[in-house]
Order: structure tokens, then sequence, then C-alpha cells
């Protein structure tokens, strides 16, 4: 009996690796054909604003293109990070594009900051991520006017979108089954016991944190916050 | 200079470090209409069917659902740790507006964990090994075996549990089987003693969920103890004379007095009855509404003597400016014929603060008690959603006697002080509470602190 099931898991195993290959092949050698790239990070002034137009190539990307029309919705996440003159970090921000295919409607809905735009199809969706116009970064007024500085922009995919901000929070928290068991024992009147996977622990320093990786990331050119040119007359922003 | 003070300049220096970076999500969006889910299936599971899972995820073959609330559903699979891992997709269905479900699970496997515990009456232990294996038989089963150890506890425990079960998923069961030595601590003229008790047990309990906020349960378990002889001082003492390991003679025990010292057999049979409406923790790491009680009953049949107990357990909890008001009562009751392992005893983490562990209770325990603790927690550091570090002031008051002493006005115990605590990967939050006695303590300490993993109630 022992012998029987230890085959048959084999055999499902097997079955679950050969499903596992033809599924990630196709898939693996869209991405590998056309990763998603970012082409042209460049900074420009609004009013007393840094922001940033993105250009990219192949976004949502090959993954998110393919859940999409299971009717979830997916996210593009873009983070910029503005570094001074010795390269270090003096400002942050992440921005999520959320894109969902309506399954009633039968097209694709774009939310973001200041976005909320609705598409026919991919291929005008795929148009629009290619060029994003503006995306503040910092307050001018906490840079250096004459030092130099310059923007690196990195790009994440979610095939299922944060819904919420605290989704994010969550990820970065580090909340697992384990601290929602601490909370459920929490009931005792006297007594608490927490514990940790081993595994959990070796995988997190292992990995790391964070799941999800980079798909691309981009430097723009160094510059000087007084030089920038204002977003009209920028040549990042769309007409 | 206030001992909040370095606490409030670690809360800052976290909140600055937070605040440099910023993430922006999309825009909340308008209501989804919703979708028509036309089927469920379940890939990489081979112990554990469909129908079980159906138990744990709040959504069914014909729901109509938004998209959000099909993720939460998965969400609420993913927290309950049926599964390992849970990974989900959906597929367009054959009509507008339809999908279908897929979800792709891991079974878990044997785990290896470590792990921490306090309990009020034995103190804080390590666990340096426990073995899990959750899922064995597709039941939505946990099986676990530990091995627990600290300065005066020393105990391995193997529990078997099935959380949900039947077909509304609302009974559960489970089985445990211990056994350790502990030593109880008790104070004499301000000394710390500890007394050694071996304790064996089998236990086995069942409850049902009645409602969404009310659950019932019944356990029994058979018990083998024995309570040593003899006590050993617990920690040095100079002006008293005495140092840690002294070991008492029999006749100077005060618990020698008592007939429960020695080998003893015995049943104890336990009804719970458990109302929980509090809401996720969202503010302070702490409930921010609702209540929890609970009403235990429990009877103690020993060769030598027999004792019935009721305890009463009530919180609540309120938003209060920017942070949580949380309210405690307990109070029980125990037969003068309970041994002193099955009393009452005040003082410590779980009772008043202020006081040192089971200082307040004499050594042969108390036969009643009441507490109640007041305290108002608030977020220091982090989002406010979910705050990295936060802060507490509390009040304790409390009183322990025996049936027949006179209960007087003047014995009630009270402290204040004040804690906190940060949010940790993996276990909730650990922290610390800092407490001054506002009355008389029997070991003439100026204040007591306790580490603590979570908050206290």
């Amino acid at each position: 009996m022992e012998l029987l099931s230890a085959v048959r898991v084999r055999r499902v195993l097997g079955r679950v690796a050969v499903a596992s290959l033809l599924c990630a092949a196709p898939i693996a050698s869209a991405l590998a054909e056309n990763p998603p790239t970012i082409d042209d990070v460049m900074p420009m002034r609004i009013g007393d604003l840094l922001a940033s137009a993105v250009h990219t190539s192949h976004l949502p990307g090959a993954v998110i293109a393919g859940s999409l029309e299971s009717g979830l919705p997916s996210a593009v996440e873009l983070s910029l990070d503005l570094r001074d003159d010795h390269d270090r970090t003096v400002a942050q921000r992440t921005v999520f594009y959320r894109i969902a295919f309506d399954l009633w409607e039968e097209i694709f809905r774009l939310q973001g900051p200041g976005e909320d735009r609705t598409f026919p199809d991919l291929r005008s969706l795929e148009s629009f991520l290619s060029d994003i116009p503006r995306v503040s970064v910092a307050s001018l007024d906490r840079l250096d006017p004459r030092e130099r500085h310059r923007i690196r922009v990195g790009c994440r995919l979610h095939p299922v979108a944060p819904r919420e901000t605290e989704r994010l929070d969550e990820w970065l928290g580090g909340e697992t089954p384990d601290a929602q068991e601490s909370r459920r024992n929490a009931n005792s009147a006297s007594e608490r016991e927490v514990s940790v996977s081993l595994g959990r622990v070796i995988r997190f320093f292992y990995r790391g944190q964070r799941d999800d990786e980079e798909v691309a990331s981009r430097f723009s050119a160094w510059f000087v916050p007084d030089d920038l040119p204002e977003s009209a007359e920028s040549p990042g922003v769309r007409k | 200079m206030s001992p909040l003070r370095p606490l409030l300049v670690l809360g800052r220096l976290i909140v600055a470090t937070l605040a440099l970076g910023v993430a922006e999500a999309p825009a909340v969006s308008p209501p989804a209409r919703p979708l028509i889910v036309d089927e469920i299936t379940l890939e990489g599971a081979t112990r554990t069917s469909l129908d079980v899972v159906s138990r744990y995820l709040p959504l069914a073959a014909g729901d109509a659902v938004t998209p959000d609330q099909l993720l939460a559903a998965v969400d609420e699979l993913r927290g309950s740790d049926l599964f390992a891992e849970v990974d989900f997709r959906t597929v367009r269905g054959d009509e507008r507006g339809h999908l279908r479900l897929v979800l792709t699970a891991r079974e878990h496997g044997p785990d290896v964990r470590f792990g921490t515990g306090f309990r009020d009456l034995d103190g804080w232990y390590l666990i340096p090994l426990q073995l899990r294996w959750d899922g064995l038989l597709g039941r939505g089963d946990r099986l676990r075996a530990q091995f627990g150890l600290g300065y005066r506890l020393a105990e391995v425990r193997l529990a078997f549990e099935e959380p949900r079960l039947g077909r509304d998923g609302r009974w559960s069961w489970g089985t445990e089987l211990s056994s350790g030595a502990i030593d109880r601590r008790y104070f004499v003229d301000g000394i710390a003693y500890d007394h050694p008790i071996e304790r064996t047990s089998f236990e086995a309990h069942l409850s049902r969920r009645l409602g969404e906020h009310w659950s019932i349960g019944v356990a029994g378990a058979r018990q083998k103890i024995h309570a040593d002889s003899l006590s050993t001082v617990a920690e040095d003492d100079d002006f008293r004379g005495v140092s840690a390991g002294d070991r008492i003679d029999a006749a100077d025990v005060p618990l020698s007095a008592s007939r429960h010292v020695g080998d003893v057999l015995g049943d104890v049979v336990r009804l719970d009855f458990v109302g929980d409406s509090r809401g996720e923790p969202g503010v302070a790491l702490s409930p921010a509404s609702g209540a929890w009680g609970r009403l235990r009953a429990e009877t103690v049949l020993r060769e030598d003597a027999h004792a019935s107990r009721v305890e009463l357990d009530l919180r609540t909890y309120r938003r209060v400016g920017a942070g949580v008001l949380a309210l405690r009562g307990r109070a029980g009751a125990v037969e003068e014929t309970a041994a002193f392992y099955d009393r009452f005893y005040l003082g410590g983490p779980y009772t008043v603060r202020g006081f040192l562990d089971e200082s307040i209770s004499p050594s042969e325990g108390d036969t009643r008690f009441w507490i109640a603790s007041a305290e108002w927690r608030a977020r220091l550091a982090g989002a406010p959603g979910r705050p990295r570090l936060v802060g507490s002031v509390f009040v304790d008051a409390g009183e322990g006697w025996t049936g027949g002493q006179r209960v007087a006005a003047d014995d009630v115990a009270v402290s204040a002080g004040w804690g906190f605590r940060v949010r940790v990967p993996w276990i909730d939050s650990i922290g610390f509470d800092f407490g001054v006695p506002l009355t008389e303590t029997p070991t003439r300490t100026s204040w007591a602190g306790h580490g603590a993993l979570g908050w206290n109630f």
C-alpha cells in the first residue's frame, strides 16, 4: 500500500512537473523574446515638483497579459529613486498602475495616480504604458538646485494587483500565518506561545523579504534641478 | 528624564526613516460589477479534498463576487494555514462575466520550528524544538510534538487537532498528551521559593461554534500529579541569609502542611462557553471594538479530594482618542478542598503587573479572586493601520482570599505602569510592561518588569 502510494505520488509529481514545464515554456519564451524594458527616463519640472516621464517597451508583459483576461486585476509597479551626486537616495516614490479586464464589458481599465482610463484592446493599453507622461518624484524645495542628481526607475509586475495600500504594507511588514496563529492563541487568560518555522526563517534570509523582483530598471542622465525644462517644453511629455 | 523619552526618540527615528519612502497605490476603484464563479477546482493537493477546502474558503460555485472579494476569499484560505502555499488563477468562463477559479496548493510537510512561550504560573520557557505535520490526514488536521524548557519548566507535549469538522465546519476536536515538571513559585516573608510538581496529562476536547460569535466546548483529562515535599529557595537574599538552591526541610515547607503533597491521580472535566465579537487588530496592534468573554466551569476529581471551580474572563475594546482603551475583568472561585496547585495566585503579567509573579497570594494559594485592568494603547511609530511600535499605560487592581477570610478593601493590590510592543514578523509582537505597586507589597519591591508576547489581554 505504501509502495503503491509512493508510486502514485511520484507519478503525480512527474505529471505536475511536466505540466509546469509545458505551461512555463511558452511564457518563458515570450518573456525571453520580449521582456519589458525601460527605454528612457526623462526628468522635468512641473512648478515646484520634480517629475519624470518614463518610456517603456513591452509592458505590461506577457505574464500579466496572459492573466488579465481571466478577470482579475494586475498591477505594474514603478519605483522611482532620486539619487544625489554621491548616489545616495534622497527621495523615493512608488507608483502602482492597476490594470483589469472587465469580463462584462470586455474592455481594459487602467487606474493609477491621476489616471482612470479604459482601452478597447491590449494594444492600446500597451501603447499607453510605453509612454508614461509624468510621474512626480519629489518637491524641488528639498533639493540643492545646483547639485547633480539622477533618477533610477525600477519596474515590478504583479499579476494579481494589490488592492489597497495595506496590502503593500503587508508585504513589507511580514504578516504571516504564524503571526495570525499567535494572535489566535492570545485568547488564553494566562499563557501565550509562539513558534517560527525554521524553513521560513532560512528562506527569509536566503531570498529576502520580497518575492517579486524588478523586471527592468534604468537611470536617467545626470541633471541639475535649476536646468530642468518645464514639463510643457520637455521632450518626454506626450502631446 | 522620563522613562518614555528614549522610546519616543526611537519612535521618531523610525517614523523619519519610514517617511523617506512613500508608496502610492492606485485610486480606490469604483464598485465593480460582480463576476459569477462557475466552478472551483483544486490542483496540487494529494491528501486534501475540495470538500475540506470549502470549510476554509468563503466562496462557492455559483456565487457572485467582485474581484476584490475573490482575492479576499483566497487570502482567508491562505490565512487559515490549511496549506503551506496557496496560489490561484482564474479562467474566463463560457459566458460574459463568468469565470472559473483554479486553486493550486502545496500541502504541508514535516516542519521543524522553534519558539518561546509564557505561562502565568510556570514562567518563561523556550521551545528549542517543535515538530509539526499539519494536514497529514488531509482533513485540516494539526499534529504537533514539542519540547519546552525554562527556568521553572521542562515538558514534552504531543497534540493533535482537527479545527473544522462536519458539513458546516463548526465542530472541532483535539487531544493532547503532555508530561513535565514545573517549579511552582510562592513567597513567604519576602523570600521566593520554588516547589517542584510533576504532571502527566492526557486530554481530549470537543467544541462547536454557535453562530458568528459564540462557541461551546467540553474537555476531559486524566492527570497524574506528584507534588514534592521539599521546596528550594529561588533567589539569593543576603539580608535574610538564604541562597538560591537552598533546600527547605519538610517541616518548614508551608506546603508540606498540605495533604496534597505526594502522588495523586485524578480526572478533570471542563466546560467552556466563549463569546467573541472583537474586530481585527486594526489600531495599536489591538482590536478596537467588540468584546471577548469566557465562562469556564471545571470539576477536579482526584483520589484525595474533589473540587469544582468556576472562572469568568471578560474583555472589551473601544476607540478612545488616537488609541484603544482595553478593559478586562476576571474573577474565579474554587472549593476549599482544592489542592494548592489547583488554586489561584495573583501577581505578575496576567494579573497585577506591579507585583512579582504569584507574590500577592499566600503559599497555599487563594480560593477566590478578582482582577480588573484598564489599558490605553496607542501607536508610537509606523503606519496607522499597521504600527511597528505601540505604547501603553495601564492600571491593574486585584484581590485574592480564601473562602472563610473576610474581604477587606485594604487588601486590594493596585499597580500602574507603562509598556510597549514592537511588531515582529512571524510572531505578532513582543514587548515589555513596567509596573509600580501603589499599595503595600509582600516582597517590598518598588517595581516589577515583565516581558510579553503580544498583548496580555
